[in-house]
């Protein structure tokens, strides 16, 4: 178990952002962030964590977007 | 089930609803049957309006605007959503090759992925079988994703890059107008609208014959020049509408596809994203989508009197179950292979994506290609070629699956550790 994971996703064709990400969550990190540079990606992210239970926030990052997941209370 | 997954959920079947039901009345508006919307027989019809007679496709000549419409919908939704990325550079050959294959296997169904769906909510039974196939071909793909099949990371490209996808589109639409305008210049060939062509050959529009040149109808028959009969009064009477003569109108047409492109770019609506996603992680919320489609247009389908149940004289199908099954098992695969069903890689070149700009005109190129060559099938079945080409289509795609596994996986850093 790992208290925090990154995946870099920019640039990947659906649907390797999710795939990774799923991925990732296999070490059941605390928080995870993942960068996303199309809104298909960011969508099908944040669906994915959201149904994980994390609280997700999004921020723009120039071209991209980081996906920011946490464990709520 | 929480409140925002049924909200995610409502927003797809929506989606999906109003892509049925609109398809459904395109085909009350004049498209051919169960073809209110086909992303591979639009593009080959517009390929023909370019290609014409000299490609064998003066029957399937019509700049459909239902493609620029996708495209352009799908740009200005995805400005409005500051969505809009000019990105490319992730394997733009092998998505060229992609939509190659998958144009040409969806020539030998008769549909792509769309109108696969779409045949099904008009009752064309050899859809289901086509539907089967096309989940058979979706899953051995996702085995290809599993095993680290990656095209590699598209990145940010300038501008005028991103915006090579809606001008053609732009382009495409004043060949459009120039086309209804009556206008007939060299380049550009158009179907006579509401042309009928009989089992031997013979192209009537109205009471007049088209094709053989100099023939005209004696009797009810078809009588070549030099006085011998080319179809006989039977086969006149059962001559069937060629698909580029059957069109709705040029604007209604248009803002279709400006909505649906919309509503597409907004929703994510691809028609194998659900399948795919059943097979990668159990997660059917993207079934949804096609199962909107399927559901709004049934229902129109019904009410319009659209609907008819069974395998035989469907329009625009045949009734080989094999062809139909492998055909769209490898149109699924090479669909997922290339990062989206044909509808989502308009939609991509909307954005910006110059890659699924490739595919598409990968797509384009295949249906110059299909009927000058005898790939295409036709409504008695599939052509001379058919299984051949469908057996090479097998290969190529496998080959791509592998070496695209092969080489992600020889690369540091690109399965992340759990």
């Amino acid at each position: 178990v790992s208290a925090r994971a990154e995946v870099d996703a920019r640039g990947l064709s659906c649907p390797l952002p999710a795939l990774r990400t799923r991925i990732a969550l296999r070490g059941r990190p605390a928080a995870l962030e993942v960068l996303v540079s199309t809104g298909a990606a960011r969508t099908n992210v944040e669906e994915l964590l959201l149904d994980e239970g994390y609280e997700v926030t999004i921020r723009e990052e120039g071209d991209d977007w980081r996906v920011t997941a946490s464990r709520g209370g | 089930m929480s409140p925002r997954l049924s909200r995610t959920s409502l927003l797809t079947l929506s989606a999906g609803l109003a892509f049925g039901a609109i398809a459904a009345l395109l085909v009350r508006a004049g498209n051919p049957g169960n073809m209110g919307v086909c992303i591979a027989c639009f593009l080959r019809d517009t390929v023909g309006a370019f290609g014409g007679a000299a490609l064998g496709m003066g029957g399937v000549a019509y700049v459909r605007p239902e493609i620029p419409g996708l495209v352009l919908g799908a740009a200005a939704a995805a400005v409005a959503g500051r969505e809009w990325r000019p990105r490319g550079g992730s394997g733009f050959p092998l998505r060229f090759a992609l939509g190659f294959l998958f144009m040409t296997a969806a020539l030998a169904f008769l549909g792509c992925t769309v109108r696969a769906w779409l045949r099904l909510a008009g009752g064309d039974l050899n859809a289901a079988v086509g539907v089967a196939g096309l989940v058979a071909g979706v899953g051995a793909a996702s085995l290809a994703l599993r095993a680290g099949y990656d095209l590699g990371r598209a990145r940010t490209l300038s501008a005028a890059a991103g915006l090579a996808g809606p001008a053609v589109a732009i382009a495409l639409l004043a060949a459009a107008a120039i086309g209804a305008s009556g206008a007939a210049p060299k380049i550009l060939t158009v179907t006579p609208a509401g042309a009928r062509a009989t089992a031997q050959g013979a192209v009537l529009a109205g009471t007049g014959v088209l094709k053989p040149a100099g023939s005209r109808l004696v009797d009810g028959a078809v009588v070549a020049t030099d006085g011998a009969v080319v179809s006989d009064a039977a086969a006149v009477a059962a001559a069937k509408p060629l698909p580029g003569g059957r069109r709705a109108p040029l604007v209604l047409s248009l803002l279709a596809g400006l909505l649906l492109g919309a509503v597409a770019q907004r929703t994510r609506l691809c028609t194998t994203g659900g399948i795919r996603d059943v097979f990668l992680a159990r997660a059917p919320g993207k079934l949804l989508g096609v199962a909107g489609i399927v559901a709004g247009a049934m229902v129109l389908n019904v009410a319009l009197g659209q609907f008819r149940l069974g395998f035989a004289d469907q329009p625009v199908a045949h009734t080989d179950a094999a062809g139909n099954f492998v055909a769209m098992a490898l149109a699924g695969a090479a669909a997922v292979l290339m990062g989206g069903c044909p509808l989502r890689q308009l939609v991509m070149a909307g954005e910006g994506d110059v890659d699924a700009a490739g595919a598409v005109l990968g797509m384009a190129a295949a249906a110059a290609l299909a009927h000058g060559a005898g790939v295409a099938s036709t409504p008695r079945g599939l052509a001379p070629l058919g299984w051949p080409v469908l057996g090479a289509c097998a290969v190529v795609l496998a080959a791509i699956a592998l070496a695209r596994r092969a080489r992600t996986a020889a690369q540091p850093g690109a399965a992340p550790s759990p």
